[in-house]
């Protein structure tokens, strides 16, 4: 099963979805499926956490999340390189479509290994789930004429991050006053 | 201009903001909220319910946007503190960081992003692939036949 499909497919059919993994509820589970970001966290080098919207993908298979990032923009896998520990809060549910979605806070732990991501399948299938999320991307890719598309390589080079969860905590309307949920791995 | 008033400026674009800051179990922790302009001691007060077990350490704020498209992207962040006063949580900013949104930005991004790219592959020695622009053209015309065909 590719990526996009393991994204797309029902929670109610599948042994690879986020929330029949982990043992969250279904809408957990949709939030890290539909959410077009998250707010990853992580270390800075004077234990500063530093936080930046990204687009995580969940590889079911794998039980972890890969986010990938262009190596001229590379300084959260310098600082996970330094310290692993990172949260990925889901809290901006525009243009998922869902309606009064849980606020999802995942911690775990990330590697982000020095050599560059390889541009087969997975990054194939990464590359068209965005562009369906974010069809301006479709203009761009397309305003670049061929002589001068080396200039964009450099955005094209990613490093791959990966998270794998340790502790997942939600809070059923978003409203941190109240109880949340939470599964610790 | 103070970072205080950077980011006072700022929040009136955002209608809330991410504060993260290290948890008791040492993992970095994050929370949404709308943070709260006090000039007189330049911090902005924060709700913060105790069992989110967040610690007085070094923090981060973060605004960010984008629209049902996934686009129109604008954000920023500061760098400082989260503080536990007699009157509640408070974040006390020390640095305003830039991030996206504009021609300038974009400007800075890819021009910075190009040349540090470069130093990354010079400093490891590493031979970058080679973009498969061909591929990546035609999965652009298969998503956007896809995305015309679809309700």
């Amino acid at each position: 099963m590719t990526y996009a499909s393991a994204v797309t497919t029902p929670p109610t059919v599948v042994a690879s979805d986020f929330a029949t993994i982990f043992g969250v509820p279904a809408e957990v589970g949709a939030v890290v499926r539909e959410f077009r970001s998250c707010e990853l966290s992580t270390f800075a080098r004077d234990g500063t956490p530093v936080t930046w919207p990204t687009t995580p993908f969940f590889e079911p298979d794998r039980r972890r999340f890969l986010i990938t990032s262009s190596i001229g923009l590379a300084q959260k896998a310098y600082n996970i390189r330094r310290d692993g520990r990172v949260a990925m809060l889901f809290s901006t549910a525009t243009g998922s479509g869902l309606v009064c979605p849980p606020c999802v806070l995942i911690q775990g732990d990330a590697e982000a290994p020095d050599e560059l991501g390889q541009l087969d399948e997975r990054f194939e299938s990464m590359t068209r789930l965005l562009l369906e999320r974010q069809p301006v991307g479709i203009t761009l890719m397309g305003a670049l004429p061929a002589p001068l598309r080396h200039l964009a390589d450099w955005y094209c080079w990613r490093l791959f991050i990966y998270v794998r969860p340790r502790r997942i905590r939600w809070w059923p309307d978003g409203d941190l006053r109240e109880s949340y949920g939470e599964v610790v791995l | 201009m103070t970072a205080w008033r950077a980011i006072a400026q700022e929040l009136r674009r955002y209608d809330s903001a991410v504060i993260t800051a290290r948890g008791r179990d040492g993992y970095p922790v994050s929370f949404r909220c709308v943070p709260v302009p006090d000039e007189r001691t330049g911090t902005f007060a924060v709700p913060i319910p105790d069992a989110l077990g967040v610690e007085v350490s070094p923090a981060w704020l973060l605004c960010h946007f984008h629209d049902e498209k996934f686009w129109s992207l604008r954000s920023f962040g500061a760098r400082g503190f989260l503080e536990c006063t007699s009157d509640g949580w408070r974040f006390r900013p020390t640095t305003f960081v830039a991030g996206m949104g504009g021609i300038a930005a974009s400007i800075r991004l890819f021009i910075g992003g190009r040349r540090r790219a470069q130093r990354y592959l010079a400093a490891r020695g590493l031979n970058p692939p080679e973009i498969p622009w061909e591929r990546m053209t035609a999965i652009k015309r298969e998503v956007k036949a896809q995305l015309r065909s679809s309700p």
